[in-house]
């Protein structure tokens, strides 16, 4: 009887909680959102920013109100740099409990974009709890905070976490709407913890700002992605294990100092060079070893050692076990947040392509192999008592090395081997006045098609088309020159008129994409140029150290864009009469993937001052620029600058 | 929830599924979330009219609010025009005609010809969303759905109940009421004038036009309360014509200004010059309270002022027999005066 009534009761139970376990399912969710949302508001702050800049390159910068999260009991908030980008002259905080305070910026974490703010107060603020990262899950609810509708009301977006360990382990990845409205806000957990600081950010790392302040990420391409579905949050976790450090000194990414060798994107990661002065030079790593474990992370392939150290900041020690032969070796360098300046170390040469080893083509006058005596047709053999392979092997030698340093050289002249040395000097601006022209094999080149032909990319809708010259030969090597033409001046006939004959007495093939929009280039161009860029090195014999884009005007800030972004692939950029953009500021020196830059203009161009300061800002960095006067009156270019811009890309395959 | 215990539970376990499988069934005509867009469907409305060039789409979205055929839709150019086609979503097509607008409120009222159609009953004040509640939105976005095809139903949630200030000109628009923040890409191409209901189908607002937040530099997605609009929608219903009310700040005849305070600003340099003190006149109003050189005003009353023209402005919407309420920044201070015009 008991059992019976017992059975009827929990059946009865049963089936109204089924009735409507989807509503009650839903209201328990929002009111499991509600409560989430209410245990962190109190810490949730509304931040205004009085005066200062209203755009930063060509990013209207709002300046509406952006959102804080407390951190400290004493008053200390954290936000996202992006609020408050435009340098105001005051800051202004609304504590939770209605009163407005003046806040100081105290420090900034440039890595992951973040401000640190204090506010002086007399009672203890509410300080959130931390969710853990190692018991995040993907997939779990997420809700994105902000405060900056009403100073009295948080608003929030809803979503679930998308990943962890995103932007080169900084982030974890929201599909809440993440935008002006949270950014600086808390991304909190069903329980109301929280999980991470919302900010804009972006994978690309860039150095410096169209104002030449440093920084380590985009200050604001990440809000491009703005309410899109993807939006990123740096772990509170962090945050808190870092904050007594922050108090202290601003946060830089932090940096050692090599560059690892291009073996396609599993390869190991084995060190190419390493550079002067770096902590890796200090701590002892040489070319050639191999690194097998970051801190506590196995590495068997090189993006894994990116995702190793992106997190880390100057001052960080760092422990590599490294493969050295048969040998591991446990090194610990301490991190810097800045290299010293790197200068590209130049021997003077320029290297047959035909050849097996290095045999030289050309000897720069007045450069180091001139002064060493070498001459056209020597063949090296050792560099400083370590065989020369090629081409290659041999410029990813020669950046190891520092400018003024000596370079000893064994090489063969005439059948008999010989010494000298060089004094390394810095890779020089100046265009060749006169080349020998490369070697052509002998005999008939094998058939191949020439002339304009169209380039397909199969997922792509844009059209390009490459010339060929007449004289194309599969057995040599040819530079790819990709023009960007200004907007609404796509005529493939003409520019192929123009080219023409350089491109058959210099061996270069001209790639030709269109943008996507017929009127103008679209920073969103960029991939589909590097798409025609890949698909030209497969069809034709290009010689990789000479790919250049080459543009005018909109093309030319676009050639910027492109080369900026495709430092694996882009030797050269060729800007006619056209600045850095300057939402994209510039990148940094990698002796692996050099970077030459030619800029042409004329003093009557709008944008001659704004060149000259890019002309200045790259040196600095220590990219080789070379610069072709226009003249007074602006212009295209004419038949003369050409013959120069393909001596100089001619050239870009120096050692 | 007791649940049967395991030594007893052969028969039991079996006949709990089958009730639970009854249940479902039985009632999932009004639970779930596919039976409550089908339910709204039929009240979802596709307009069609002017446009069509530069890039105005020529569509937008609407719903029913009377059996005899009323919509409730956006005010815009789409139906500047004699021909505005209303499309239900059974595919039926219906000429409609404007019976009035309220541009201020951003909305129209049109009629077309039909008995018995299923509609929105337009709710009382009790019908207000509150932030974080999830919500649906049904609307014609992109102009996707046609003929006989029904709305694109979005999902998402309440992220804020906020006024659209247009007294900074933060948002480009009439309309200047409170406004719920979706965190839904709701409001694209010919989505104004779509429905926002909650999960259980019930109205609560009316989708808003494009609009770019200036403050943020951001697109918006939003609607109008229904709550707020209901008032407009009788007025309409009713011919009735209402007044701009309150539609500009008074600016009394005879207001405040920087010189009968005593207060001299920083030149005009900048396009927004913050507002910064230069000068205070001796014996003024300012100078009797303790302003300073290099104080930095930055409210007025209960607004903030971001620059020296937008202090002049405000200002100048206070009536000179009343006080004025100026909280300053000095030295990292934030300090509150009180003035009184002399004269």
């Amino acid at each position: 009887m008991m059992r019976h009534s017992f059975l009827t009761c929990s059946l009865a139970l049963l089936s109204t909680t089924v009735v409507f376990a989807e509503e009650t399912l839903q209201s328990l969710e929002q009111a499991a959102l509600r409560a989430a949302a209410a245990r962190v508001a109190p810490s949730v702050v509304q931040i205004e920013a009085i005066g200062g800049l209203e755009r930063i390159g060509k990013t209207l910068v709002g300046d509406g109100p952006t959102t804080g999260l407390i951190v400290s009991a004493d008053g200390l908030i954290i936000s996202s740099a992006f609020g408050l980008a435009q340098n105001p002259n005051s800051i202004l905080v609304t504590l939770p409990d209605g009163k407005r305070k003046p806040a100081k910026i105290v420090s900034r974490d440039n890595s992951r974009m973040l401000v640190l703010l204090q506010v002086d107060t007399d009672v203890d603020l509410p300080v959130p709890e931390a969710a853990p990262v190692e018991k995040m899950q993907v997939g779990e609810w997420t809700l994105a905070l902000g405060r900056t509708f009403s100073a009295s009301e948080v608003n929030l977006s809803v979503g679930i976490l998308s990943a962890k360990d995103r932007i080169w382990g900084t982030a974890i990845q929201t599909d809440a709407k993440i935008s002006p409205g949270n950014y600086g806000g808390p991304l909190v957990d069903i329980q109301g913890r929280v999980l991470g600081v919302l900010a804009p950010l972006s994978p690309d790392i860039e150095l410096y700002t169209a104002d030449g302040k440093r920084i380590d990420a985009n200050l604001t391409s990440g809000n491009e992605w703005y309410d899109s579905g993807i939006g990123f949050a740096v772990p509170l976790e962090h945050i808190f294990s870092r904050l007594d450090q922050l108090k202290k000194q601003e946060l830089f990414k932090g940096r050692l100092g090599i560059a690892i060798k291009e073996t396609g994107v599993g390869g190991p990661a084995e060190i190419a060079t390493v550079r002067k002065k770096s902590p890796a030079a200090d701590a002892g790593l040489q070319p050639g070893d191999v690194i097998i474990r970051a801190n506590d992370q196995e590495i068997t392939r090189k993006l894994q050692l990116r995702h190793a150290l992106g997190p880390l900041y100057g001052g960080d020690t760092l422990r590599l076990l490294v493969k050295r032969g048969a040998e591991e070796l446990e090194l610990t360098p301490t991190l810097l947040d800045s290299l010293p300046k790197y200068v590209q170390p130049f021997l003077g040469i320029l290297p047959e392509r035909q050849a097996e080893g290095v045999v030289i083509r050309w000897v720069y006058p007045g450069g180091p192999a001139a002064e060493a005596g070498l001459l056209p047709g020597d063949r090296l053999l050792q560099l400083n008592e370590s065989d020369v392979e090629g081409a290659d092997q041999l410029r990813n030698s020669v950046s190891s090395l520092d400018i003024e340093d000596e370079a000893q050289l064994k090489y063969i002249r005439n059948g008999s081997e010989a010494n000298t040395i060089a004094r390394l000097s810095p890779l020089p601006e100046a265009i060749p006045t006169n080349l020998p022209p490369a070697k052509s094999p002998a005999g008939e080149a094998p058939a191949a098609q020439t002339g304009l032909i169209e380039i397909k990319i199969p997922e792509e809708a844009g059209n390009c088309f490459a010339y060929v010259p007449e004289n194309y030969d599969a057995r040599k090597s040819y530079g790819l020159l990709v023009y960007l033409p200004p907007a609404g001046e796509v005529k493939a006939e003409t520019i192929r008129d123009e080219w023409k004959a350089i491109c058959e007495s210099q061996d270069l093939i001209l790639l030709l994409p269109e943008p996507a929009t017929p009127t103008r280039w679209e920073p969103s161009d960029e991939a589909f140029i590097r798409k025609t860029i890949d698909e030209s090195i497969k069809l034709f014999s290009i010689g990789e150290n000479r790919v250049v884009v080459h543009g005018y005007q909109g093309g030319g800030a676009m050639a910027y864009l492109t080369g900026f972004k495709h430092r694996d692939l882009v030797r050269g950029i060729v800007a006619v009469d056209a600045g850095v953009p300057l939402r994209i500021g510039t990148p940094e020196i990698d002796p692996i993937n050099r970077l030459a830059i030619l800029t042409a203009a004329s003093e009557g161009s709008k944008l001659y001052s704004r060149i000259n300061g890019n002309v200045e800002q790259l040196r600095e960095i220590g990219f080789p620029v070379t610069v072709l006067e226009l003249g007074s009156e602006p212009r295209p270019l004419a038949a003369a600058d050409r013959i120069e811009i393909a001596r100089w890309i001619d050239a870009l395959d120096r050692i | 929830m007791p649940l049967p215990r395991q030594s007893s539970t052969g028969p039991c376990v079996v006949l709990t599924l089958a009730l639970v499988l009854f249940a479902v069934t039985e009632l999932s005509a009004q639970t779930t979330l596919p039976s409550v867009i089908s339910d709204v469907q039929p009240k979802m409305v596709k307009i069609y009219g002017a446009g069509g060039i530069r890039g105005l789409e020529s569509y937008q979205s609407g719903f029913l609010i009377s059996e005899e055929g009323h919509i409730l839709t956006a005010w815009s150019y789409v139906l500047d025009t004699d021909y505005v086609t209303a499309v239900l979503d059974d595919g039926r097509k219906f000429k409609a005609e404007t019976v009035g607008a309220d541009p201020r409120s951003d909305i129209a009222v049109l009629k077309i010809d039909i008995q018995g159609a299923p509609h929105f009953s337009l709710p009382d004040a009790s019908s207000v969303g509150q932030t974080g509640d999830r919500v649906l939105a049904f609307s014609n976005l992109y102009g996707i759905a046609a003929g006989n095809e029904p709305s694109s139903v979005l999902h998402g949630h309440i992220s804020a109940k906020t006024d659209l200030k247009a007294r900074k000109g933060v948002f480009e628009t009439t309309y200047n009421g409170p406004v719920y923040v979706l965190d839904a890409m709701t409001n694209n191409a010919g989505a104004a004038g779509g429905a926002l209901t909650d999960f259980q189908g019930n109205l609560l607002g009316m989708l808003g036009k494009e609009l770019l937040n200036s403050q943020t530099n951001t697109w918006l997605n939003f609607a109008l309360p229904i709550t707020d609009l209901k008032p407009r929608v009788d007025d309409i219903l009713a011919g009735r014509v209402r007044r701009d009310e309150a539609a500009q700040r008074p600016r009394p005849a005879d207001h405040h200004s920087l010189q009968r305070l005593g207060i001299v600003l920083i030149p005009n340099v900048l396009v927004k010059t913050p507002p910064f003190v230069e000068k205070i006149d001796t014996g003024s109003p300012a100078a009797s309270q303790g302003l300073q050189p290099d104080d930095l005003v930055l409210f007025v009353g209960p607004n903030m002022v971001q620059s020296r023209n937008e202090m002049i402005e405000e200002l100048s919407y206070i009536d000179r027999l009343d006080a004025v309420k100026l909280t300053v920044l000095r030295d990292q201070e934030l300090i509150e005066f009180e003035l009184i015009s002399q004269d």
